[in-house]
């Protein structure tokens, strides 16, 4: 976990870091709050 | 998928209509990560059901309901964002359905043989659980509020054969809102 912030803190910059937090908060919500049946991988 | 699918065609739209990702970093979005427990959360529902669905008061509808909490509490975090209030409407629809049909999404055994998903059953049974979703198969005149439950249906050849509730489309619609405010210019 470490590793992983010093090579985000060398590598990435805070705009990318954030677009990819909401994008994947995003994800989550969607995919947390909605029920369609196609809901995984496989379909 | 079909609603990760409508996001990223939210962001592919915004993009299209001049709309930069860079805007979207400003987006004052909180409690993203516990959206991502609440996701987590389901994940041992989905991916590793029971057969037949346990009733309201099993531990596994319990964990389910638990994340419908969090995720209530990341929409009152995020009330000023716009389009907002949509996707926390559409949370509510799908709460709302399956707390009244023992803790889990009904589709009907006609809506799931029409998109080919059938083989997902995972028992002959009224209330079997369907694989790697929230949905239990339930006749239509046995499930309560049925007009919230999974009733729109995309049969193939859609590219992602799926059936899909009213409350699923309020979240779409409250997302792509969310992304094109969040992408494009304010024209104010």
């Amino acid at each position: 976990m470490k590793n992983l912030k010093l090579f985000a803190a060398k590598h990435v910059n805070a705009t990318t870091l954030r677009v990819f937090y909401i994008l994947l908060a995003l994800l989550a919500m969607a995919l947390a709050g909605g029920a369609p049946d196609s809901f995984g991988v496989g379909h | 998928m079909i609603l990760a699918a409508a996001i990223l065609l939210a962001v592919g739209i915004a993009l299209a209509r001049g709309g930069s990702l860079r805007r979207l970093a400003d987006l004052p979005l909180r409690w993203g990560g516990v959206a991502l427990i609440a996701f987590g959360l389901q994940i041992y529902l989905i991916y590793f059901p029971e057969p037949v669905s346990e009733g309201l008061f099993s531990p596994r509808v319990g964990v389910l309901m638990l994340s419908y909490v969090l995720l209530f509490g990341v929409v009152w975090k995020n009330r000023t964002l716009p389009g907002i209030w949509l996707i926390g409407a559409g949370f509510l629809s799908n709460f709302a359905v399956m707390l009244l049909n023992g803790g889990y999404m009904p589709i009907t055994p006609e809506a799931l043989e029409q998109v080919g998903h059938t083989r997902n059953r995972l028992s002959p049974v009224d209330g079997a659980r369907v694989l790697a979703t929230k949905d239990i198969v339930l006749p239509r005149e046995a499930t309560v509020a049925w007009w919230l439950s999974d009733i729109f249906v995309l049969a193939p050849p859609f590219p992602i054969p799926t059936v899909f509730s009213f409350g699923d489309v309020l979240i779409a619609c409250g997302a792509f809102w969310l992304i094109q405010r969040a992408m494009l210019p304010s024209t104010r």
